[in-house]
């Protein structure tokens, strides 16, 4: 069975780089089209999957192939969510975990009530924490275990009132207090120490004036500088482009099809 | 050898002349007569004539001398007879002028500014010796890191008015310089940030004239202090005449303008680089890629330029000031009381510590 579902998704991936109409059709939540789980880690997943979507009304999947090609993570997750029927209710809530193993690729793409459980912090520690960690040691069936832990103890907080995000992480804020106290800490000491610096320095420098003289200057009669050639001419035009990083402060970016997400490499 | 040496002395009590610097004549301390420079140019004609013609007839047998003396000595070595006391002053072979150390009159030495030896030019002294202590003692002033003992205690050892030996170079340069030129854009495009640099070759030649760069002729004078007291203003160049001496300590060059003329260059080939440079103007960067710059060598003079030395003494080291005899810029390296400076840097730099403590913890 795990087999047909792998051979599906493959299809399904294909299919969709050949932009074949898509139909909605239904499959399970955990989709390895790249074999990196056992037939007992696959169902065991599946049904963990399950519980946490039918619990929560949001579908949490996710989806492995063997290579997407040129295509970015992310596109590609959000491609096969929107087109392949995933999403749980009218408003297609979910979360859905996307692997390529060629590239090393990942993307966590949310949608509907996913994108309010789910936010860009969350989404981010979610990935960083708790599954990075286990794909870049091969360990496929401990990080799907782990995302859906997470993804399960996400949702609960959610239903709580307040998604997971800055204001309610308390490793973020103990980390931000910790880099912003060094930082703080820095400034307080370096700043001090080079202005004295600069301030003692121009003191120091006025004790020497038994200096050299390098230049002739004073002894260039007026008019006695004739520039004679002049010329600017334009050679080539460079380009550099640089991505903005966005200053996180909470919540949740989401594209004009109703997306937010992530990619990382593992 | 010139053993015969000149005192300029008074036409009316024979007192010693000295040229006062504020009235630019020459002046007797004894009867306060004062004469034109030309007047006892003129007066005592004859007498350096006569002079010079002594010179030619040593008086001095060196080789005798050679057996007290190291050969190397003797040969910078050079006695003069004081018209005035008799005494027999030894000098080295550059004093032009100096002062009897038994009679205390300025004293100048003829054959020293003969013949091709003669300076061109000479700027007399307008400031005396009581500006040079006044600007040494305003030098001392706001100078924070200066030990406190060190104006309060230290004495002038010696200060002394000397006519330095200096090549004027004439000249001029052309210069080529070939330049690459950036200018950089920067706008936003999405969550981008992009950096249009645009690039340029840049080319300017041009000419520069150097009039009169100085450079001095004498190994005694630090070449640092010399260069630190410039510029002099060359309206007050007069023709070289010894009357200007008197009073003073001078002393023919002893290196060769051929010599000088290396560091004349080096100083003209900068002006004509930064001039050039000076011209390119709206990049955000500009490096050079090539440069040419020939110098086109004019002529040289040999002038005589006033300069008042000072040396103090402070915990048993010597410091030497220089001023300018004619501007009266003075200069010179001070010690620095390091105690002062760390004093100096925690007094700045712990209460900011604790200002910025405060507003950011």
């Amino acid at each position: 069975m795990k087999k047909i579902i792998a051979t599906f998704i493959v299809m399904l991936s294909l299919s969709m780089l050949m932009a074949l109409p898509a139909s909605a059709a239904e499959f399970d939540l955990v989709a390895d089209g790249a074999g990196v789980l056992s037939d007992e880690e696959y169902w065991e997943l599946n049904e963990l999957a399950w519980e946490i979507t039918e619990r929560y009304q949001c579908e949490v999947s996710v989806l492995v192939i063997d290579d997407m090609g040129e295509d970015d993570a992310y596109e590609f997750a959000r491609f096969v969510y929107q087109d392949y029927g995933y999403g749980y209710g009218k408003d297609k809530s979910g979360l859905m975990l996307f692997i390529s193993m060629a590239e090393r690729d990942c993307a966590l793409v949310a949608h509907g009530y996913g994108n309010r459980a789910f936010t860009d912090h969350g989404k981010d520690a979610l990935l960083e924490r708790a599954v990075l960690p286990l794909l870049a040691k091969d360990n496929y069936y401990a990080a799907f275990l782990a995302y859906y832990n997470k993804a399960a103890e996400y949702l609960d907080i959610a239903e709580g009132g307040a998604p997971f995000d800055t204001g309610t992480d308390e490793v973020y804020r103990q980390q931000a207090a910790k880099s912003g106290f060094w930082v703080r800490l820095a400034v307080v000491i370096l700043v001090p120490l080079a202005i004295a610096g600069l301030v003692c320095f121009v003191f120091l420098r006025q004790m020497k004036t038994a200096v050299p003289q390098r230049a002739a200057d004073h002894y260039i009669p007026a008019g006695g500088f004739v520039l004679t050639q002049s010329s600017d001419a334009f050679l080539f035009r460079t380009e550099t482009r640089t991505t903005i990083e966005e200053k996180k402060s909470g919540g949740t970016s989401i594209d004009s099809s109703g997306f937010s997400g992530t990619r990382k490499k593992f | 050898m010139a053993t015969q040496v000149t005192n300029y002395q008074c036409p009316s009590c024979t007192g010693p002349l000295h040229f006062g610097g504020a009235s630019g004549k020459l002046e007797c301390a004894y009867c306060g007569s004062a004469f034109e420079v030309a007047v006892i140019e003129q007066m005592y004609a004859g007498k350096e004539q006569a002079a010079a013609a002594a010179g030619t007839d040593p008086q001095w047998d060196l080789a005798m001398a050679g057996e007290e003396w190291g050969a190397e000595e003797a040969a910078h070595m050079r006695a003069y007879t004081c018209p005035s006391c008799g005494a027999q002053l030894i000098c080295d072979d550059t004093t032009a002028a100096t002062s009897c150390p038994y009679c205390n009159n300025p004293t100048v030495v003829p054959g020293q500014f003969s013949g091709t030896l003669r300076p061109d030019f000479v700027i007399p002294f307008r400031l005396d010796k009581n500006a040079a202590k006044a600007a040494l003692k305003q030098h001392y002033k706001g100078k924070r890191f200066l030990p406190k003992s060190f104006s309060s205690d230290n004495r002038i050892a010696e200060i002394k008015g000397i006519y330095v030996p200096f090549w004027l170079f004439d000249g001029a340069s052309n210069g080529d310089i070939r330049y690459r030129g950036t200018i950089s854009h920067t706008h936003t495009e999405g969550n981008q940030r992009v950096t249009v640099t645009e690039h340029y070759h840049v080319a300017r030649s041009g000419s520069a004239s150097f009039e009169k760069v100085p450079v001095d002729g004498s190994t005694k004078m630090p070449d640092a202090h010399m260069d630190a007291i410039e510029p002099y203003d060359y309206s007050e160049l007069a023709p070289f005449s010894s009357a200007y001496l008197p009073g003073f300590v001078a002393d023919k060059y002893d290196v060769a303008a051929d010599t000088c003329c290396q560091r004349a260059n080096e100083r003209i080939r900068a002006s004509t680089r930064s001039a050039l440079a000076a011209t390119v103007t709206g990049y955000a960067s500009l490096t050079p890629e090539s440069e040419a710059i020939t110098i086109d060598n004019g002529g040289v003079s040999y002038a005589l330029l006033p300069v008042w030395m000072l040396n103090t003494k402070w915990n048993g080291k010597d410091f030497l000031f220089a001023m300018n005899g004619q501007t009266g810029k003075l200069i010179g390296d001070l010690p620095v009381d390091w105690r002062k400076f760390f004093a100096w840097f925690a007094g700045i730099s712990v209460p900011l510590m604790l200002l910025l403590g405060i507003i950011l913890f």
